[in-house]
């Protein structure tokens, strides 16, 4: 868990010196104390207003300049630092600074500026002042200047590995205040600013990802009204109950599903299934799928024997599709619209039709090729005159574009010339 | 230059967005889609046959127009200082309008031949679906040949004839020998004229065998 969160705060660490280094428009909070009270220079607007480089300069300069002397500015920085860091708690309602608090308690002109653009830019105009700038780099060797004027930096060092945040910044916070005090006893008068480099706090994102997955065949649900019929190489469906219309009277066909059969032979598949209606009529329908000899690689659908058992009369019609069913093997046939079979006096009709025959597994159904086209016939009819005519027009404007009219010697102002005609 | 840039453009996505169709179809394993005898077996003959007739009449007087454009500005242009050439030159101008009515002549024939056909019917005998299609196809080709035959004639008679009327300005024993390279030119546009004929003998639209 501890470690989970270091290397997230690591990674958010990498992400953030990437970001930052790029556009540069980071705001971190700077916190200013001091040891003495020269005067009460204080900063004054709104609390939440982003600071930029130079307001934060003008602000530090001015602070800098009431004291006599030039003080000892020590500028404590972290690489990631935000206010949230500050406002953290546990669950005992512990903060992560607790020696910094007890400093602060005892400091004077403490200013908390939650967010200022590159604070440690404005602290190197110091340099121009005539401060001198030191970095601190190993805390045993640190000599404490004797007089005032410099600006003593001190980089933080990096999380180990498995600390946690508010571990790491209870360590700095250790640090922090033996540094000051060990300062404060030392020298005059001293100005410490704690900020950090980047910002540390990205939100992370509220909503959860949504994966949106296509299926091809739909699980019906328990009482969807779909018909679906699975043999070991044709697969067919759709999306209602067939209805069949003969001389007029309507009947609303629900599959049997433990009627279904499949026959094969050289040329075609073929699967039968019963049907019940609301009368008493029984009706089985056989769909016959060809694989086509004259364009090899294709099947076709090409017709739906429909036999009624009928306590009347029994009775055996072909019907054939109204418009041609074929695809390639390896590719579905679907059709949104509705998809009729006809033959004299009667006619079948199924609603979002899809079917394919020659599967080697009938999990899903392939690839559909759509009765309706994107490119139709007359689109395309329309595309070739349409193309001929815009090309004739570019034509037209290119000449157009083209014409020089003789106007070298032309002024209007001038005489109009004549010509004495000699024949 | 515009003309090139608008070339350019037209060119550049005609082919980019035939290159997108094409290899969508190709890449979802449906290539057998893009199928040009498919369009030709689904397009109506009377699309053809209509823009066959269209194109003979349309580019023949186009030719015909760019000849004696080109032709017409060199007699005038020539005539201001030899007015003599005046009245001689005009046989350019007729060669070039002869183009302009073997352009009509051919579309006027094809228009008597365009026929109305059921289309049940055309389903249902293939021969007569056979013999509509062949006879749209027939149209446009015909159409489309003496259009395009017509239209470069009137062109190439029309410059030779603007060659002739200026060479007639400076030398008048210089026209006839160049009236022999228009009477050339004006002899191609009716090859194609020809050959539109001989198209449209076979045609044979409507329901009857």
């Amino acid at each position: 868990m501890a470690g989970g969160r270091m290397c997230f705060d690591i990674f958010f660490c990498c992400l953030v010196v990437i970001f930052g280094g790029s556009c540069g428009a980071e705001f971190v909070p700077v916190l200013v104390w001091e040891s003495n009270k020269p005067t009460d220079v204080q900063i004054s607007s709104p609390a939440l207003k982003k600071y930029s480089t130079d307001d934060f300069a003008d602000f530090f300069i001015n602070k800098l300049s009431a004291f006599g002397k030039k003080p000892l500015v020590v500028v404590f920085t972290e690489e990631n630092l935000s206010v949230e860091d500050f406002s953290w708690q546990d669950l005992a309602e512990n903060s992560v600074f607790p020696h910094l608090e007890s400093v602060i308690a005892t400091a004077a002109n403490v200013d908390f500026i939650p967010s200022v653009s590159n604070p440690l830019k404005a602290l190197q105009r110091l340099e121009k002042l005539g401060y001198q700038w030191q970095t601190v780099r190993d805390l045993e060797t640190m000599n404490v200047p004797e007089h005032g004027g410099v600006v003593m930096v001190l980089e933080m060092e990096n999380a180990k590995v498995d600390e946690d945040r508010p571990d790491f910044l209870r360590r700095h916070d250790c640090l922090i205040s033996s540094v000051y005090s060990r300062l404060v006893s030392q020298a005059d008068d001293v100005v410490a600013v704690y900020t950090g480099r980047y910002s540390s706090w990205i939100e992370p994102e509220n909503e959860p990802v949504l994966h949106r997955v296509r299926r091809l065949l739909v699980e019906p649900a328990p009482n969807a009204t779909v018909m679906l019929m699975n043999t070991s190489s044709i697969l067919i469906y759709a999306s209602d109950k067939p209805q069949v219309t003969e001389s007029d009277i309507k009947k609303i066909l629900t599959l049997l599903p433990d009627t279904v059969k499949r026959k094969e032979s050289a040329t075609y598949q073929s699967v039968r299934a019963k049907f019940s209606t609301n009368s008493t009529d029984q009706i089985i329908l056989e769909f016959f799928f060809f694989n086509s000899t004259s364009s090899p690689g294709y099947w076709s659908l090409e017709n739906v024997t429909y036999y009624i058992n009928s306590p009347n009369h029994t009775n055996k019609m072909v019907l054939t599709p109204e418009s041609g069913i074929v695809a390639p093997v390896m590719f579905s046939y679907h059709c949104s619209s509705k998809t009729v079979f006809k033959a004299v006096n009667i006619s079948l009709t199924f609603q979002n039709f899809q079917a394919q025959p020659y599967m080697e597994k009938t999990k899903a159904f392939d690839d559909a090729y759509n009765c309706e086209l994107f490119f139709t016939p007359p689109i395309w009819s329309g595309l070739f005159v349409t193309s001929i005519l815009a090309f004739i027009m570019m034509w037209g404007l290119a000449m157009i574009m083209d014409i020089r009219t003789m106007d070298q010697y032309d002024d209007p102002k001038g005489k109009t010339i004549t010509i004495s005609v000699s024949e | 230059m515009l003309r090139t840039r608008v070339a350019y453009t037209f060119l550049g996505t005609g082919s980019a967005a035939l290159i997108v169709i094409i290899l969508y179809y190709v890449f979802t394993g449906k290539g057998e889609r893009v199928s040009v005898g498919w369009f030709l077996e689904q397009t109506s003959p009377y699309m053809w046959a209509t823009v066959g007739i269209g194109l003979s009449v349309a580019l023949s007087v186009v030719g015909a127009a760019l000849g004696i454009h080109t032709t017409g500005v060199s007699i005038v242009g020539g005539g201001v200082k030899a007015p003599r050439i005046k009245t001689k030159n005009l046989i350019s101008v007729i060669f070039c309008e002869a183009v302009a009515i073997y352009g009509l002549i051919t579309a006027i024939v094809l228009s008597g031949m365009l026929e109305p056909f059921t289309f049940t019917r055309a389903m249902d005998i293939p021969e007569i679906r056979g013999q509509n299609w062949l006879s749209g196809y027939l149209m446009f080709g015909a159409g489309l040949s003496v259009g395009l035959v017509n239209l470069f004639c009137g062109i190439a008679v029309g410059i030779v004839g603007s060659g002739a009327a200026l060479a007639d300005a400076a030398n008048s024993a210089l026209f006839v020998k160049i009236l022999i390279v228009e009477i050339f030119g004006s002899a191609i546009g009716l090859f194609g004229l020809i050959v539109g004929i001989y198209m449209t003998s076979k045609v044979k639209m409507g329901d009857k065998m």
